[in-house]
């Protein structure tokens, strides 16, 4: 409706606004006709050389000119958001580790950006310079009308006919062929949902596995500098025992005695670890058992409804993923909400397993940086699971983790 | 007094024979597995069962469950249960039936010769103890209660002991005070928590449990 009261209401504006569009149309089009001829030519001249030439040593002008396209496509990109408003997301596969023909050849995008370097130099050059051809018949048009005064040319009264209705059209059809051609070349340039997958699947593979690496280094500096030098200690004040027994049993039985606290704070410091790799009672008892023995260890009461059974248990993993995920958001409650009280519910819905952490706290949670509940994310992006947070200032917070139980 | 072992490491399960031996115990059956446990318990009827809480074949928890089974067939039946952790979810479900003569305790605590041979005893004799990390863990999930909140710190020292199943002496030992200021303290404390105070023993013990895990 308010489009329509702007259209009746401010008739005069939005006719300005309509003919102040017109002439950077016509510029625009221009350079899009330019561009597809005197890039795209080139572009495609080079790439069906170095491609064709790939048997015998071209391969390694292959890249430079891929990229070439690459920026002649990002710019249309770039172009079709600024002039037209339609976006258009690059596609491209991250290269993750691969060589790089086999990156940039492996990747559908790159033939899509080539076919439409092709098809752009007709489409492009005709959308191109339809708005100026309008915008000049429009010109003609205008001059026609002094000119009848001068003179009975027949000439004038021919742009006449063609030059008023150019001269209506042109501040319509001038911007809408822009944009006609940023919605064509979206029909190629943006990213397909195979790609767009793809690359998805690519970016959390990589993000676990650097995740799993920092983890595993963690775990490692851990051992190292704790239980394993504990350890070494016990063996010292052992092997120091077994040398003092005989002529000074005193000494030999502090030394002991000194063993035994260290074995003792190795163990402590084993069952940490232990914990934070895989809790013991999620081990032997499953989610459910687990989320209660984590609410019971938590100062404010937290109520457990979980109506997964015993028997049916995620595969382990996601298990795991979703433990975590539930323990880190209630840290969060625990450390920023200042709730009074909390809920942890775990439900399966249709092939999902979803679970909600609730708490009556003063919201306004988020998903931050690189630690803590985007860390969670990355980790069930892996299964293809979610973490979404709703947490409106004032409260409540709800921060809902999804898997796939399939 | 005779006793019914299951542990299923081999190097762990020796010791603990030797250990047992060595004190005056009689170890009648040495088991490794959940239904092996179960089975030795109903066919021994031993004064005492020492077991590990993850045991083959599903290396869950066979050995609390194994226990649990065997008390519910012969109530009452003395049970210590070892494990590398301790968690407060299965201290509950080990005290559920209040008959008492139940241990859980670290598997560290063996170390400590002395104290596992007393908690051996103190189980056997019927009564309770709880490692007292399990008991840190009662008391800082229930840090908010304005009862537990009202007690001064050493009387906070008392109840842990208690909870932990030492006696008055021991408790007046642990903490270099006369059995008398022991007493007096457990009063007051009884008073502040609001527990019954004519209890003694293993029922003051499981009282006591009972107050710090009621949510």
């Amino acid at each position: 409706m308010a489009g329509l009261s702007q259209v009746v209401g401010g008739g005069a504006d939005a006719w300005r606004e309509r003919a102040s569009a017109t002439a950077p149309a016509a510029g625009r089009g221009l350079v899009l006709a330019l561009v597809s001829l005197l890039a795209g030519i080139p572009l495609l001249v080079a790439a069906a050389l170095t491609l064709g030439l790939m048997p015998i040593g071209g391969g390694v002008l292959v890249p430079p000119v891929i990229r070439a396209v690459r920026g002649l496509a990002n710019w249309q990109r770039g172009i079709g958001a600024r002039w037209s408003g339609v976006e258009i997301e690059p596609p491209y596969l991250p290269r993750a580790g691969r060589g790089r023909l086999r990156w940039l050849l492996g990747d559908p995008a790159t033939w899509r950006d080539l076919l439409w370097t092709a098809t752009n130099i007709p489409v492009g050059l005709a959308l191109g310079l339809l708005p100026l051809t309008l915008a000049g018949w429009g010109v003609v048009g205008l001059c026609s009308i002094p000119g009848l005064a001068l003179s009975a040319d027949v000439f004038w009264w021919f742009g006449l006919a063609f030059g008023l209705p150019a001269l209506v059209l042109a501040p319509f059809v001038g911007p809408a062929l822009i944009r006609a051609q940023a919605l064509w070349a979206r029909r190629l340039l943006a990213p397909t949902d195979v790609g767009e997958r793809i690359s998805t699947l690519t970016v959390t593979r990589e993000r676990v596995s650097d995740d799993a690496e920092a983890e595993m280094r963690r775990i490692e500096r851990d051992l190292h500098d704790g239980a394993q030098a504990r350890m070494a200690a016990v063996g010292l004040s052992l092997g120091m025992a077994e040398d003092l027994i005989r002529e000074n049993p005193d000494e030999a039985i502090a030394l002991l005695a000194e063993a035994r606290e260290h074995s003792g704070a190795a163990l402590a410091e084993l069952r940490s670890l232990v914990r934070g790799i895989l809790p013991p009672v999620l081990a032997e008892r499953g989610l459910g058992d687990a989320l209660r023995a984590l609410a019971y260890a938590s100062p404010i009461p937290v109520e457990v409804r979980s109506d997964l059974y015993p028997t049916q248990r995620l595969p382990a993993p996601r298990e795991s993923a979703l433990y975590f995920g539930i323990a880190e958001a209630l840290a969060n409650v625990l450390k920023h909400s200042g709730a009074a009280r909390a809920r942890i519910e775990v439900f399966r819905r249709e092939d999902r397993v979803v679970a909600e952490v609730w708490d009556e706290g003063s919201g306004g949670a988020e998903v931050d940086g690189g630690q803590g509940l985007a860390g969670v994310r990355r980790r069930l992006a892996a299964f293809d699971g979610s973490l979404t947070v709703d947490s409106p200032v004032g409260g409540p917070t709800t921060v809902t983790l999804e898997v796939p139980c399939e | 007094m005779r006793v019914v072992l299951a542990e299923d490491q081999a190097l762990l399960r020796d010791g603990l024979v030797r250990l047992l031996t060595a004190h005056g115990f009689e170890v009648v059956a040495a088991v490794e597995t959940g239904p092996d446990l179960v089975q030795a318990l109903l066919a021994e009827r031993p004064d005492v069962a020492v077991a590990d809480i993850r045991l083959p074949p599903t290396y869950r928890n066979e050995g609390l469950a194994a226990a649990l089974e065997a008390r519910r067939r012969l109530p009452g039946l003395p049970v210590l249960i070892l494990s590398q952790h301790v968690e407060p979810l299965y201290a509950r479900e080990l005290l559920s039936d209040s008959a008492g003569a139940i241990g859980y305790l670290l598997k560290d605590r063996v170390s400590n010769v002395r104290s596992f041979l007393e908690a051996v005893r103190t189980v056997a004799g019927g009564g309770t103890t709880m490692d007292p990390e399990v008991v840190a863990k009662m008391l800082a999930r229930r840090s908010r209660d304005e009862r537990l909140g009202a007690l001064t710190p050493r009387e906070r020292e008392v109840l842990a002991a208690m909870a932990e199943g030492h006696a008055n002496a021991g408790i007046a030992a642990r903490l270099v005070i006369t059995e008398k200021a022991v007493s007096n303290h457990i009063n007051t404390i009884f008073a502040k928590l609001g527990l019954l105070p004519d209890l003694d023993g293993n029922r003051r013990v499981l009282a006591v449990l009972a107050f710090l895990d009621t949510a």
